[in-house]
């Protein structure tokens, strides 16, 4: 459980349920594999059960399949840290290992066959330099198509985005992405969950930003999860900055 | 006692008969979780708010709903007096609880204080002697809701010629509660807070008319003066020994330590707080229905006497009041209380004290079945063994069992804390140290004193057979120290 103090780039958090048959695709793996991952294998036990009663009777079954996908990481040339929780809530897990071990960003595990295309959906109020930070650092020179689209919140926003999607190639471009793998796609913008499934379900993964205030509300009906639900691929999900990480963790409120 | 706690694993011929030896559940606590040797994490989900419903939800049932009738009969208006001394025992074993809880908050409760600052044989007798506790007591607190469905199909002019569906309705509710446990996945625990949210406004309620009325400001009741130790001292503390059942449920709180966020803060505050909210509705609410109808009408009026009482402050909209809440409250309070079995169950077989395959879980819902069924199946023998003249002994054997727990754990921790070992590092120490430890062991011990000699009986011999298994099955086990 090595946590590195100062995090040296993106470091993606991949949720697994690890006993339900959920588990990465080969794809996946090579996509994620240019990063610092920690897979986070989980278990939600109803509360009829003690999360050590789960333990005991599926922990060895639940470490092995996690190092498994571990290996599959290390053989695709990447690295992973693991993590196993049992719990009573998905969300609390998700939320508190992402903190602990400093990712920045998340991962909506769907399957996808392979992975060429990749959609990157921006929006005004991302932190753009992390957002192409991440991206620069995921893709690289590797034969994948990246589609910067912006997506826009009213008509004369328009302008801002075409600003903001050669920004944002600039960028990709600095971060070693190939010229002919970048493109944009005014399509997407207008904005409506409508259009941006539907772009999604063109493409093979999808790279955005979490838009509300916690990791827990976008995996309980956010954006990003419907985004997932309807394109049925993976979702690189950037988390919003947490600035005040290290404040004290007590104010928030009691949970039941 | 000659504190020789050891820390790390035990010894390696721990073994029980079984070639079982004792899981350790975790090295290391966080605020959010439990970490494991291996480096698997439990995660604490239980909050403040979930803390406290478990404690007032699993302790409110029996005070307030079925009680004020037998303890008004047994004590004479006194009998508020028995709920003030049950009260004050329960508080004096909180506080070291709390302390013990914060310095272990593992899965286990009481079991787990005592077997690790007593060791196994302590250890056995009261994590045995727990489960058949909370065996008895929701037997109790089935026959309970027994009496208020009864009282229900009464009121709605449901008869079945004469014949008693109290035992039957206790039966077939059991059973729904222990099936539900196996195999509803749903999130019970939100419900659960709900119906504590809705007792308490109800209990609220009938104090506030109760108070109106008894000066005279609305219903037909008069204030009724007799003497307040009109049946004398002695069937006083008779009453708080019987009534003491409706204080168990704070320990219960200590059974899922294990899973509570920020345990050296919130364990405390959801013990001693649910003993204090409970006792302050305990006494009032007796106080308001003595005053109300005197303590031979309540007697009379026996089980459901609350129905009655409510009734004449508020009529049939009271009545109602009372019957749902009486029905809620006994189900919660069971429900709570079965659970509570099967974790109690779960943390003697992870020590190696019962096989480990009665914490089993079942891959299609996730549930410990064995267990469940471990607790639902001698709940429902009971029930039928005992019957609806066998609520005073289920109430009392539950309570013979917990305080013999309750006592213990007062000299687990002077044990504690007279060697400290090395480990023993509680968030929260309890004050008036070694005064409130010492009391609260003798006043647990004596209370057991006062109790009719079947419910003293039938408790001691569930004590040996609890001894007589560990030496049977356990006697290898190494607890003390095992962290």
């Amino acid at each position: 459980m090595s946590t590195d103090e100062t995090p040296s780039g993106p470091r993606v958090l991949i949720p697994i349920k690890i006993l339900e048959g959920e588990t990465l695709g080969e794809s996946v793996v090579d996509l994620l594999a240019t990063l610092p991952v920690v897979v986070l294998g989980y278990h939600v036990v109803p509360e009829q059960t003690a999360p050590g009663q789960a333990r005991m009777g599926f922990g060895e079954q639940a470490q092995a399949k996690l190092d498994d996908i571990a290996a599959a990481f290390v053989e695709a040339g990447g690295e992973a840290e693991t993590r196993l929780v049992f719990t009573h809530d998905g969300a609390q897990t998700r939320d508190r290992v992402a903190d602990e071990t400093r990712c920045d960003t998340i991962l909506i595990p769907n399957p996808a066959p392979e992975i060429t295309r990749v959609l990157v959906l921006l929006r005004k109020a991302d932190d753009l330099t992390r957002v192409t930070g991440l991206v620069g650092r995921l893709i690289g020179d590797r034969s994948i198509t990246v589609t910067l689209s912006y997506v826009s919140t009213s008509e004369d926003d328009a302008e801002t985005g075409e600003a903001v999607v050669s920004d944002a190639t600039a960028r990709l471009r600095d971060a070693g992405v190939p010229a002919e793998n970048i493109r944009t796609d005014p399509l997407a913008s207008g904005g409506s969950l409508e259009t941006i499934a539907t772009a999604a379900a063109d493409h093979d993964a999808v790279v955005m930003c979490e838009s509300t205030s916690s990791v827990r509300s976008f995996l309980f009906g956010e954006e990003s999860k419907q985004v997932a639900a309807r394109s049925l691929g993976p979702v690189v999900v950037v988390r919003r900055s947490r600035t005040s990480e290290n404040t004290d963790p007590s104010g928030t409120s009691d949970e039941v | 006692m000659s504190g020789e706690a050891k820390t790390g694993p035990p010894p390696e011929e721990t073994a029980n008969r079984g070639g079982e030896t004792p899981v350790i559940e975790g090295v290391e606590t966080t605020d959010e979780a439990t970490v494991t040797e291996e480096g698997v994490e439990l995660e604490r989900t239980i909050g403040l708010t979930g803390g406290l419903s478990i404690g007032v939800g699993t302790m409110i049932g029996a005070g307030i709903f079925v009680f004020p009738g037998i303890a008004a009969g047994d004590a004479g208006p006194a009998a508020a007096g028995s709920f003030a001394i049950g009260a004050v025992i329960a508080l004096l074993v909180a506080l070291p609880a709390s302390e013990l809880a914060t310095a272990m908050p593992k899965s286990g409760g009481g079991y787990y204080f005592i077997s690790r600052g007593m060791g196994s044989l302590f250890g056995a007798i009261v994590g045995l002697s727990l489960w058949f506790g909370l065996v008895f007591a929701s037997g109790f607190y089935l026959v309970g809701f027994g009496f208020y469905a009864e009282a229900v199909l009464g009121r709605l002019g449901v008869t079945l010629g004469g014949f008693s569906v109290v035992i039957p309705l206790a039966l077939l509710f059991g059973a729904f509660l222990t099936v539900l446990n196996v195999t509803g996945t749903e999130n019970a625990a939100k419900l659960q807070n709900g119906v504590v949210g809705v007792l308490l406004a109800i209990i609220i309620g009938f104090l506030t008319f109760g108070g109106l009325s008894s000066v005279g400001l609305i219903g037909e009741s008069q204030p009724i003066s007799e003497s307040f130790l009109s049946k004398g001292a002695f069937p006083v503390l008779e009453t708080a020994a019987l009534v003491f059942t409706s204080y168990l449920g704070f320990a219960q709180v200590a059974t899922v330590a294990g899973e509570i966020k920020k345990p050296g803060r919130n364990l405390p505050l959801a013990m001693v707080g649910s003993v204090v909210i409970v006792g302050v509705l305990y006494v009032a609410t007796i106080f308001v229905a003595v005053s109300a109808f005197g303590s031979e009408r309540l007697a009379e009026l026996g089980e459901t006497a609350m129905v009655t009482v409510a009734e004449s402050f508020l009529g049939s909209a009271g009545a109602f009041a009372i019957l749902v809440g009486g029905l809620l409250a006994t189900v919660s309070s069971a429900n709570a209380s079965i659970l509570s079995t099967s974790r109690a169950i779960y943390a003697v077989s992870k020590d190696a004290l019962l096989p480990r395959a009665a914490s089993r879980i079942n891959l299609k819902y996730g549930t410990p079945h064995v267990a469940l069924g471990m607790a639902g199946g001698p709940i429902l023998v009971l029930v039928v063994v005992l019957g609806a003249d066998g609520v005073a002994v289920l109430a009392e054997v539950a309570s013979f069992l917990h305080l013999v727990m309750y006592g213990l754990m007062c000299v687990a921790l002077i044990a504690l804390r007279r060697d400290e070992p090395e480990w023993y590092d509680p968030a929260f120490r309890v004050p008036g140290y070694p005064v409130v430890p010492v009391l609260g062991a003798v006043a647990s011990f004596a209370l057991i004193g006062f109790m009719q000699r079947t419910s003293q009986v039938i408790g001691g011999a569930i004590m040996l057979l609890s001894a007589g298994w560990y030496y049977y099955y356990a006697r290898d086990v190494t607890l003390r120290g095992a962290l």
